[in-house]
């Protein structure tokens, strides 16, 4: 598998809060790759770190091949990025602000610019204040398109945007990750966004990774079996590789899995059993599972 | 870069505009003040303890002496370190303050270049602001009374002119440190004014970056130009500005 982001053994910390603690994945190139966390997971200071902007305490960063830490700048070049919050020059008209974005990156490409304003009905003329939060995050995606990246990574892009800005955001990132065939490294709180376009997710919860895998192969295989042995279940049954938990629920089980759901089903169907049933697992639900927060309604 | 430096200028015209027009206006009234004081100098020496009526007849005698004196230590020098620090002060406080600092830092450009940018901006203007003033004051001068010492004049500007730039270097300093551009513009001047009182005393004098921007050694003695303070104010330029560049790399904003 070819990366484009490796990361490895990343700690950080600010003062005494542990703040990123070990975290260690990889990014699959041409991949769009979901990094998901509560608020204050760490997600931000993770991709401050991919992109050079904050030194990590211990681990290190590969992006493109480029040391994040030795070569921040030539990182950059290659690399689109959507901060959470678009803090361009509010005073510069829309072109003012793409003429000075441009001078930064060699391969900028003017046509591909008015081309994406064109699509997302930007004006060049206008100022920048005059933008609301969704026109803005949309420049912003604009300014870190135009120079053709390889790699785009973009901090809960869609946070704050109402249903429909939301909606439009996805599809045209979608469209555009298709059509240059760049990775995409996006970090979200929110689950659908992750569902409608990613196909790589990492799950991230009070600084520590709790998964990374491909989002169908979690899906397949993160699921829970309720089994009703007759009599008691076959020794090693539930300690079976891939089995995550175990819970007792009256006469049964509730089993977790993480992996191996094939063969953990196939065993479980050769045990005598009065009652075997998969229970639908939606993402919010596993996510609520990964960041143990079960129970209490939040994701 | 040079984009950089476009925004920076375009974010400072005002300051551009009013700061030329102002630094002109009062260095063209200097020059035309050696006239209101020829005419009432006697009646203003009767009322001056021996002393001064001295030091102020030696000033009407020379004209050059007398523009100097008012320009150069005085009007164009307090001004422009107002100026220095008007200019320094928001330079990377200012851009922390309004968030912007996170779009800059995002773009393929590193801190030293973004501190190289702003200085060689910042610099621009002040420099500018310096020698149109000085060049209007020279040339309302020549207009007005004739004998006046062009060379002398411009060799103290250019002094007072470096030393500038090591004050809005110093005020950079405070910018890259902060996020308030009020507080670096105040604790800059506060540093500033502590170091300034070394020129108090005649002993300490030199210790004092105010008493080599004056450039009064162009005007004593042989006249000399006094490279070793040009010298000495240009290094503690550069050692202010690198300094402004290694404190914004260190803070990972």
């Amino acid at each position: 598998m070819e990366k484009a982001i490796e990361i490895r053994g990343v700690e950080k910390r600010f003062g005494q809060r542990l703040v990123l603690r070990d975290v260690s994945f990889a990014v699959p190139r041409g991949s769009v790759f979901g990094f998901v966390g509560p608020n204050g997971a760490g997600k931000t200071t993770a991709i401050r770190i991919i992109l050079g902007l904050l030194r990590p305490d211990s681990g290190s960063v590969s992006v493109l091949g480029l040391d994040s830490q030795q070569q921040p700048i030539a990182l950059r070049r290659l690399v689109g990025y959507v901060a959470e919050e678009s803090n361009f020059y509010p005073w510069m008209r829309i072109d003012e602000l793409m003429g000075f974005h441009a001078s930064f990156y060699p391969r900028w490409d003017e046509a591909r610019a008015r081309e994406l304003l064109e699509t997302f009905n930007l004006h060049p003329r206008t100022r920048v204040r005059e933008l609301s939060k969704g026109m803005r995050t949309q420049l912003g995606l604009t300014l870190a398109l135009a120079h053709r990246p390889e790699l785009l990574v973009l901090d809960e892009p869609t946070s704050g945007l109402d249903p429909v800005w939301r909606r439009r955001f996805l599809q045209a990132l979608a469209r555009e990750a298709t059509a240059s065939g760049a990775t995409v490294f996006f970090s979200t709180h929110i689950l659908s966004d992750v569902e409608r376009i990613a196909d790589w997710i990492a799950i991230i919860h009070q600084g520590s990774l709790r998964v990374v895998r491909p989002l169908d192969d979690l899906k397949y295989n993160q699921r829970v079996i309720r089994v009703v042995f007759q009599g008691s279940p076959p020794a090693d049954l539930l300690a079976a590789p891939g089995i995550k938990a175990v819970e007792r629920d009256g006469q049964g089980y509730l089993i977790t899995v993480e992996d191996n759901f094939d063969a953990i089903y196939q065993s479980l169907q050769k045990a005598p059993h009065f009652v075997l049933e998969q229970v639908e697992q939606d993402l919010e639900n596993i996510f609520l599972d990964y960041t143990g927060e079960k129970g209490d309604g939040n994701a | 870069m040079l984009k950089l430096i476009g925004k920076e200028l375009r974010e400072q015209r005002w300051t551009i505009v009013i700061g030329v027009a102002l630094f002109s206006a009062v260095g063209i009234l200097t020059a035309l003040s050696y006239g209101m004081l020829i005419r009432h100098g006697e009646n203003v020496a009767q009322f001056l303890p021996p002393g001064l009526a001295e030091q102020f007849a030696i000033l009407l005698e020379d004209y050059t002496y007398y523009v100097w004196s008012q320009w150069h230590p005085k009007n164009l020098l307090q001004m422009g370190v107002i100026l220095a620090l008007i200019l320094s002060a928001p330079a990377i406080a200012g851009e922390v303050n309004r968030g912007t600092i996170k779009y800059l830092n995002s773009l393929p450009i590193s801190p030293g270049a973004i501190i190289l940018g702003k200085a060689a901006a910042g610099s621009a203007v002040l420099t500018a602001t310096v020698w149109i003033s000085t060049m209007a004051l020279l040339i309302a001068g020549s207009a007005a009374y004739p004998g006046l010492n062009w060379a002398r004049l411009l060799a103290a500007t250019a002094l007072t002119n470096v030393g500038l730039l090591a004050v809005y270097a110093l005020g950079l300093v405070f910018s890259a440190l902060g996020s308030d551009p009020v507080k670096a513009g105040v604790l800059a001047a506060a540093v500033l004014l502590v170091w300034s009182a070394a020129g108090l005393h005649a002993g300490t004098a030199f210790l004092s970056p105010f008493w080599h921007m004056k450039g009064a050694g162009l005007f004593a003695g042989e006249g000399s130009f006094p490279w070793g303070s040009l010298l000495l104010l240009a290094a503690l330029a550069a050692a202010a500005f690198l300094a402004a560049g290694r404190i914004l790399a260190r803070r990972q904003l």
